[in-house]
């Protein structure tokens, strides 16, 4: 277990992480937000590659920056330490060297894979220098893998091959956490999402409870109607848009808060719509900025 | 665990101890085929007396002396090469060890390849040296050229070796310290510089500038020159082991104040050695944010250049002071050299602080130095 307590990382005037608190069990967890809401930061402070100027970062209960915490952490950057020269067995080479890693399921990956073995890993593709590293990671005998923009860049079908090999890694008793500005690559991926924004956590939950505090419905009303007049009705207008006649819009709240707007403005019509995941994890960093944002100007 | 990050820190390793060798045997028997024949004469008053020349067998010191200080500073980025990326630092402080230890390892593995290499050149010029040595005759008169077999005093040669090996050592510890400040390479190179001729002349501008400001009125004698010596450069060591320990110990009447400061110079420069591996040893390794970032993690070492520019300014200033010695453009210049120094100056920082505008304590430092300079050279051109 990774436990997170109270962590602040400045960068000059900066604070990348500030004051995040989080824990990170069993399982796969997608580590979400925008550039620069300190995913990356985070996952160094983790691996123990940054020290926390304030809060600690303990994992199993001891400290990151412990040589035995960071036996059971493997860290994989969005631009990983490629050797110079290396070929898939030189790469093995180098991080064996540094890392226990189980080397028959590397060769496994590796294959199934498909990567040339006898070509500079320099020299490969943005994808399959992905692939190479990935396939690193999954087999590092660490039992925390953080992957830092895990699928950044890479077309479907390698992120389904890596998907594939990530849930296999999660089964056989890893915590695996990602951090992606992707939502669409974790979809059916990660069993818990964590939302990253200005350096804090701005909401967390699993796979099923994230998004059931938003509603989206829509309408066709007869007069004209505004994000305002819905909000005089109590609710919290998240998204307000309108397409011609139609009105999509999304409020925290559920079907009853539906049933209210029905109420209050007689609608031509109005539904109810379902939300996929990629648009829930998007309200929610929407969420999280409008609340960073009053939060600031009740300040 | 760490068995293992060793042995394979070694195999990656060792290409470099095979590259040091070769350079530096190379240097050993170069140095070796053109000194250990000759044989010198003094001239006594009334003909040509041989003398035991010891310099005939370690003359080939210095120049590895020389090459083994310019290979530790090769070796000292090498070592500290993995903190000046951002992937490296990645890979490197999320192993399973204190990136102290990562450190430690290194720069021992360093050190070891450094002299093993060295050694390695010392041996074969050695073996190189004997065979050159039992294969001339005692005495030979040849062509009308007498050939004399050289006077060895082994101890000397092996005490000469020994004290390169250990001087040479301790240079780069002191390059690992000063490399070991940055994060960048470039930086890393300026401190190299900078650090340098900060600590050779620390010490020692001061001195010679107020020595030959009493020089020019009459009051210092001819040996100004001997508080060059003491300083955190290579300077006392080499003169050590070149000719300083030779009279220290054979010619006592010539030998004065000379040898007696390169002992207390090498004194200080293997204080300061051991000074700069206790810092790598036992001073934590920054956070990894550092990477790859230009400027200095803190103020103290923002000091360095400027502190440089300062002994660098004063010792022109001296040169300027000394007629006898107007062996440099700047103390014939002096003003040429003031425009030459603030120019590099500013470049050098520029190309430190990767920006042509100047942050307000490289201003103030900047003017305070330049100033300061111009100052003293005015006061060295009216003396």
């Amino acid at each position: 277990m990774i436990e997170i307590k109270s962590l602040v990382k400045c960068f000059g005037p900066t604070r990348a992480v500030d004051g995040l608190t989080a824990s990170f069990s069993n399982g796969i967890i997608g580590l979400v937000g925008q550039n620069g809401a300190g995913k990356s930061t985070l996952l160094r402070l983790i691996a123990g590659v940054y020290h926390p100027d304030e809060g600690e970062v303990l994992v199993d209960g001891i400290p990151a920056n412990d040589a035995a915490a960071k036996a059971k952490v493997f860290f994989l950057s969005d631009d990983p330490y490629t050797p110079k020269g290396a070929d898939v067995e030189g790469t093995l080479d180098f991080y064996l060297g540094l890392f226990d890693i189980d080397v028959d399921n590397y060769h496994r990956i590796i294959k199934a894979f498909g990567l040339p073995t006898k070509r500079a890993v320099a020299t490969f593709s943005k994808g399959m220098k992905r692939q190479v590293f990935i396939a690193l990671a999954l087999a590092m005998k660490a039992e925390h893998l953080l992957l830092d923009e895990a699928f950044d860049g890479l077309d479907p079908l390698i992120i389904d091959a890596i998907k594939s090999e990530i849930i296999s890694a999660a089964e056989h008793g890893k915590t695996v956490v990602i951090s992606s500005h992707n939502i669409f690559a974790l979809q059916r991926l990660v069993d818990r999402f964590v939302i990253v924004s200005k350096g804090h956590v701005a909401r967390e939950g699993n796979n099923e409870d994230i998004g059931t505090e938003f509603v989206k419905f829509q309408a066709v009303f007869s007069s004209p109607i505004n994000e305002e007049n819905i909000a005089s009705l109590g609710f919290r207008v998240i998204s307000f848009r309108k397409v011609g006649s139609v009105h999509h819009v999304v409020l925290l709240g559920n079907n009853e808060s539906i049933e209210a707007v029905q109420k209050a403005f007689n609608p031509v019509f109005i539904e109810h719509v379902p939300l996929d995941p990629q648009e829930i994890v998007a309200l929610e960093m929407m969420l999280a900025k409008k609340d960073q944002k009053g939060g600031e100007e009740d300040a | 665990m760490l068995k293992h990050y060793i042995s394979w820190q070694i195999r990656k390793w060792w290409p470099m101890l095979l590259i040091f060798s070769i350079i530096l045997t190379v240097t050993a028997l170069y140095t070796n085929a053109f000194t250990t024949m000759a044989v010198r004469y003094y001239d006594n008053g009334s003909e040509y007396v041989p003398y035991y020349s010891f310099g005939s067998t370690t003359s080939n010191m210095p120049s590895l002396f020389i090459v083994g200080l310019v290979l530790s500073l090769v070796m000292s980025l090498f070592v500290f090469s993995y903190r000046t990326r951002r992937q490296s630092v990645d890979v490197f402080y999320q192993a399973a060890y204190a990136p102290t230890t990562i450190k430690r390892v290194r720069l021992l593995i360093g050190l070891a390849i450094l002299l093993l290499s060295m050694l390695i050149a010392f041996l074969l010029g050695t073996t190189v040296f004997l065979l050159r040595y039992v294969s001339t005759p005692a005495e030979e008169i040849k062509n009308n050229i007498k050939f004399v077999r050289i006077s060895v005093h082994w101890g000397m040669y092996f005490l000469s070796f020994f004290l390169t090996f250990i001087f040479v050592g301790l240079h780069y510890l002191i390059n690992c310290f000063l490399v070991s400040l940055g994060d960048y390479t470039f930086d890393q190179i300026c401190l190299l510089i900078f650090g340098n001729i900060f600590l050779a002349l620390c010490f020692t501008s001061p001195v010679i500038y107020f020595d030959a400001a009493l020089m020019k009125h009459g009051v210092l004698n001819d040996y100004m020159w001997y508080p060059a010596l003491y300083s955190l450069g290579p300077v006392g060591p080499v003169a050590l082991v070149t000719t300083t320990m030779e009279q220290a110990i054979f010619q006592r009447d010539v030998a004065g104040d000379f040898a007696v400061n390169a002992v207390v110079s090498s004194s200080i420069y293997a204080l300061g050695g051991i000074g700069a591996l206790a810092f790598n040893l036992f001073v934590p390794d920054p956070s990894g944010e550092h990477a790859d970032q230009a400027g200095a993690r803190n103020q103290a070492v923002a000091m360095i250049p400027h502190g440089a520019a300062a002994v660098l300014g004063m010792l022109m200033a001296a040169l300027g002071l000394i007629n006898d010695v107007s062996v440099l453009a700047l103390s014939i210049l002096p003003i040429f050299g003031f425009i030459l120094f603030s120019v590099v100056y500013y470049a050098l920082l520029a190309l430190w602080r990767h920006s042509f505008r100047m942050k307000k304590f490289d201003l103030i430092c900047y003017v305070s130095v330049v100033g300061g300079t111009l100052v003293m050279l005015t006061f060295a051109m009216a003396l």
